[in-house]
């Protein structure tokens, strides 16, 4: 199969992955599929194998069992094909202080074989994407810790690829440099590229994932839309509802939508004057709590 | 890829010769060899001036002096890269897990072999800047006679091979661990080990003909010093040197002369020595290249 060929159905299959370190179990009989094009968020405590599933996508470790799909290539058999679309961000924030900004960038294009005479247009580009233009020619050392982290995202886009795994991304960010990644995360999916992201943020998360998957000790918990999780499992967004008598309210919805219809019918079809609505649990963490049992390996 | 396209030889040259601490180094090392090289040429000097005592001094006696000086310069120069490769290299690619910038270059398009001699060649890259700038002081002894171009080609080499062969076996050494001060320690062990022991076990050699009488007593096998490349490279300078008795090499190259095995099948013992060294070298780069490839067992 060529590198380039088209592939059609999920950006990454995984059938019955299993990972072991000696005698732990690090990641155990994982199934999971990945849309294209979707925002895909690995939720778990530390130790539930999230790292590992991602350092196996991303060509870097070998799995002990079961066969892993990613975008149409092998990792194990052809890890140069999977390495020419996937881009690898790693939870550990690496960089050459060494360096300038462009001189980074330059680099890893280089290592990516992009010609000489593309290189500057495209850090140009990438830098103006992440909003790192004004530091072209600064240090690497001179960056803030968020900065450095988009000039990492800048990184893994410097060979354009159609996935993105980014291995807790959000990690040791300030709030705001946590919502200019959010944004800049959604801004990629918008160019069609596939994003595979692990946070421990549940809040971050929900608010950009369109799919997720939650694992504990290496397993597998549960996998999807949030809302239809959500609905599989009976839960909900519990909804706090203040009206302007003083009386309040709590109701259940499923999603966005239902939240939305909820508000209407409140306001509109029951003409109950609303001063608060605010969403008390039921979210990504609740969730995720009711799923996981604390349980590290 | 190219090695001239190697990104990662770009990297390491960029940055390493932009810092402060290159010329920082150079400074120290040109100071050192222009001593060296003065000390030298005045004790060779002042001796031959003294044996004749104001008497005309011939040109074997002046050319004599030129080969002292050039000698003792490249002696010198030989000592540094043992001392200067092992820790120039062993961050090579311990520094970059250190760093935790060896990830990022496995996912890209570098193939394993090309990130160990791409810091490979921008330690040799680095020597070669400083025997570069060692010329003039060389060229001391050249101007004075008594060194041909040959001694020079000669000298040259086996300083550029020596180089190699220590930056492959402390690239390695710094593939093995996690900690650049690990692999300082691996790689000055192994230098010490490859020209140390092999002297010492050399020596032991020699010590057990003596005593066991098995062998005759002044001819321990010179093989054992293959992997010591300080004796390949007097061996190569001495070869043409007709028994100087001034040079700093003519001891060294006498140990490796008294093997008849190896005079006997008409190589020379630098060649023997070198092939030895080139296959220890081979292993080292591709055991170096087979610890950063990707996907492994563990993270690498």
């Amino acid at each position: 199969m060529s590198d380039e060929a088209p592939v059609d159905g999920p950006a990454v299959k995984i059938d019955g992955l299993s990972k072991r370190f000696g005698s732990t179990m690090a990641v155990d009989n994982v199934d999971l599929e990945v849309p294209k094009g979707s925002i895909f968020g690995l939720i778990g405590p530390n130790g539930a194998g999230k790292t590992t599933t991602l350092s196996i996508l991303a060509t870097l470790v070998r799995p002990s069992d079961g066969e892993v799909n990613v975008l149409g290539h092998s990792p194990v058999r052809e890890p140069r094909a999977v390495r020419r679309r996937l881009g690898y961000m790693p939870d550990q924030l690496g960089v050459y202080d060494d360096m300038s900004v462009d001189e980074y960038l330059g680099f890893f294009a280089a290592a990516h074989d992009i010609s000489r005479k593309e290189r500057p247009a495209l850090v140009e580009a990438l830098l103006e994407l992440v909003d790192l233009s004004v530091k072209t020619h600064a240090p690497v050392q001179s960056l803030s810790r968020g900065m450095k982290q988009r000039l990492s995202l800048a990184r893994v886009l410097v060979h354009d690829p159609e996935l993105l795994i980014l291995d807790e991304p959000a990690s040791g960010l300030d709030p705001r440099a946590r919502v200019e990644l959010r944004d800049l995360v959604a801004r990629l999916q918008g160019m069609g590229k596939t994003i595979i992201i692990s946070s421990h943020i549940l809040a971050e998360l929900e608010q950009v994932c369109t799919d997720v998957a939650i694992m504990e000790a290496g397993r597998l918990l549960a996998a999807g839309a949030p809302s239809e999780i959500l609905e599989r499992l009976g839960g909900g967004r519990v909804m706090q509802v203040r009206f302007a008598d003083g009386s309040e309210e709590q109701f259940t919805v499923v999603d966005e939508a239902e939240q939305e219809a909820l508000l209407r019918r409140l306001v509109n079809a029951e003409n109950r004057p609303v001063v608060e609505f605010v969403r008390t649990g039921g979210g990504l963490e609740d969730l995720f709590l009711s799923l996981t049992e604390g349980v590290v390996q | 890829m190219s090695l001239a396209a190697n990104p990662v030889l770009a990297r390491e040259l960029r940055v390493r010769v932009r810092s402060w601490r290159a010329v920082a180094a150079l400074l120290v090392y040109l100071s050192l060899v222009a001593m060296v090289a003065w000390v030298a040429y005045e004790s060779q000097r002042s001796n031959t001036v003294n044996r004749f005592d104001g008497g005309t001094i011939t040109a074997t006696e002046t050319a004599g002096i030129g080969q002292s000086v050039f000698e003792w310069t490249i002696l010198l120069v030989l000592l540094l890269v043992h001392f200067s490769v092992p820790g120039v290299v062993s961050g090579a690619i311990a520094g970059e897990r250190e760093r935790q910038t060896l990830v990022p270059l496995q996912v890209t398009l570098l193939r394993p072999i090309s990130i160990v001699l791409g810091k490979i060649s921008a330690a040799v890259a680095f020597i070669l800047l400083l025997i570069v700038a060692t010329m003039p002081i060389l060229a001391i002894g050249y101007l004075i006679g008594g060194v041909s171009k040959g001694d020079v080609v000669r000298s040259l080499a086996g300083v550029i091979g020596t180089t190699l062969v220590l930056a492959c076996v402390s690239a390695w050494c710094s593939a093995v661990t996690k900690r650049v001060q690990v692999a300082t320690v691996l790689a000055y062990g192994a230098m010490i080990l490859m020209t140390l022991g092999s002297f010492a076990l050399y020596g032991a050699a020699a010590v057990l003909d003596e005593r066991d009488n098995r062998f005759d007593r002044t001819d321990p096998p010179a093989a054992l010093l293959y992997a010591a490349p300080v004796v390949a490279v007097a061996d190569l300078i001495a070869d043409d040197d007709d028994g100087n008795i001034n040079s700093p090499f003519e001891g060294l190259a006498a140990t490796s002369e008294r093997d008849g095995n190896v005079r006997d099948v008409g190589i020379p013992y630098w060649l023997e020595s070198s092939l030895v060294l080139a296959g220890i070298s081979g292993l080292a780069v591709w055991r170096a290249s087979r610890l950063v490839t990707t996907p492994a067992e563990t993270e690498r």
